[in-house]
């Protein structure tokens, strides 16, 4: 007969039309919403968001230490020497200081080769620009022992030059303009140079 | 960061709840009141989530009307399983137009628990004989005895009402 159904189909009709009057659901949901337990997560579910943020954290923190593991002489640090260096040989130009030792000769100031543990030499960025040696002071530039070398330059302003050994800068010359100076500093064999002159 | 059910999975529950409940109870009133006693049970115990807790609450609620047993969680381990034994119900035909309201009346509550956990929720005869604390042969009868009670009820309520 076309008007029977399955008895399975029968149950499951008469129960789907069964529901919840509106406002007892509301009422449920309510109970749901502002029960203090409702809002708390299950075991679960605090482990996995734990096990998510651990990975998460991870994953951030590898990605932040990356490019100091992989390039060391690019991190801020040697960045930040280098700063430090052309800081202080700024304020050294500007202090305008008198050299302790006069000489007009680098080759006179050949002694100090022993306590500075290099021999102190004109750079060829400054030979055959007319700069005249006028002396020399022994100083020590961030725990190393250097030589700052006073010159006139061709126009008598006061050129510094600090020459110094055992301090690696990660860039293989960099400038920087300050209020009085033009500071420059550039690697020449195992030393590391450091010319003040004034801003033209 | 809250953590809050979903509105639609809290739905979803509680209709659930609500139909099972129904199948109990028989009464629309006492089966609302059941669920909202199951649910506010299932937030008490953080259990809003786990269904067989707030199914096993009502059944539990219910039959503490005539106290016997504790609650049982009603959990469904393996729905696939060949080897249970069939709960059919669609071999027997009934008239499409009859009075389900009325001849569910002529079934007791464990008659329509039977039948409402084998149509509806799809559980087998172990599955309700774990909830109801019976051996699957006594669900199967139970089963037989409901399914033959309602066919008979239904096919009655027909006849009486054929012009």
């Amino acid at each position: 007969m076309s008007d029977e159904i399955s008895l399975g189909d029968a149950l499951r009709a008469h129960y789907a039309h069964a529901t919840l009057r509106p406002e007892a659901l509301a009422r449920m949901r309510v109970m749901a919403r502002t029960h203090p337990r409702a809002r708390l997560p299950s075991r679960r579910a605090l482990w996995t968001t734990i096990a998510c943020g651990a990975i998460a954290i991870g994953v951030l923190m590898t990605g932040l230490l990356l490019p100091y593991v992989s390039k060391p002489a690019t991190s801020v640090l040697t960045r930040a020497r280098a700063t430090a260096v052309l800081s202080a040989v700024d304020a050294l130009h500007c202090a305008a200081t008198e050299p302790e030792i006069r000489t007009g000769t680098i080759e006179s100031l050949a002694y100090l080769s022993d306590s500075l543990g290099f021999e102190p030499r004109v750079p060829l960025r400054l030979t055959g620009l007319g700069h005249r040696l006028v002396g020399a002071t022994e100083l020590s530039l961030l725990g190393s022992p250097s030589l700052a070398l006073l010159f006139t330059g061709p126009d008598g302003k006061r050129v510094t030059l600090v020459e110094t050994l055992g301090i690696r800068v990660p860039v293989s010359d960099r400038r920087e303009i300050f209020d009085d100076a033009h500071v420059s500093l550039w690697h020449e064999d195992v030393l590391l140079l450091v010319l003040a002159r004034p801003v033209r | 960061m809250r953590w809050r059910t979903t509105g639609r999975h809290i739905d979803e529950h509680l209709a659930r709840g609500y139909r099972y409940a129904l199948a109990l109870t028989h009464d629309a009133m006492a089966a609302e009141m059941l669920v909202q006693d199951a649910w506010f049970a299932a937030l008490e115990s953080g259990n809003t989530r786990h269904l067989g807790y707030l199914l096993g609450a009502i059944r539990s609620r219910c039959l503490d009307l005539e106290p016997r047993r504790n609650l049982v969680v009603i959990e469904r381990s393996n729905e696939d399983d060949e080897r249970e034994p069939a709960l059919e119900l669609d071999t027997d035909r009934v008239p499409a137009s009859g009075s389900f309201e009325r001849a569910l009346t002529a079934l007791r509550p464990e008659e329509r628990e039977v039948l409402y956990l084998a149509a509806v929720e799809r559980y087998s005869a172990r599955e309700i004989g774990e909830v109801q604390g019976r051996a699957v042969e006594t669900v199967l009868g139970i089963f037989t005895r409901a399914r033959r009670k309602l066919v008979l009820a239904l096919r009655h309520a027909s006849s009486r009402t054929l012009p």
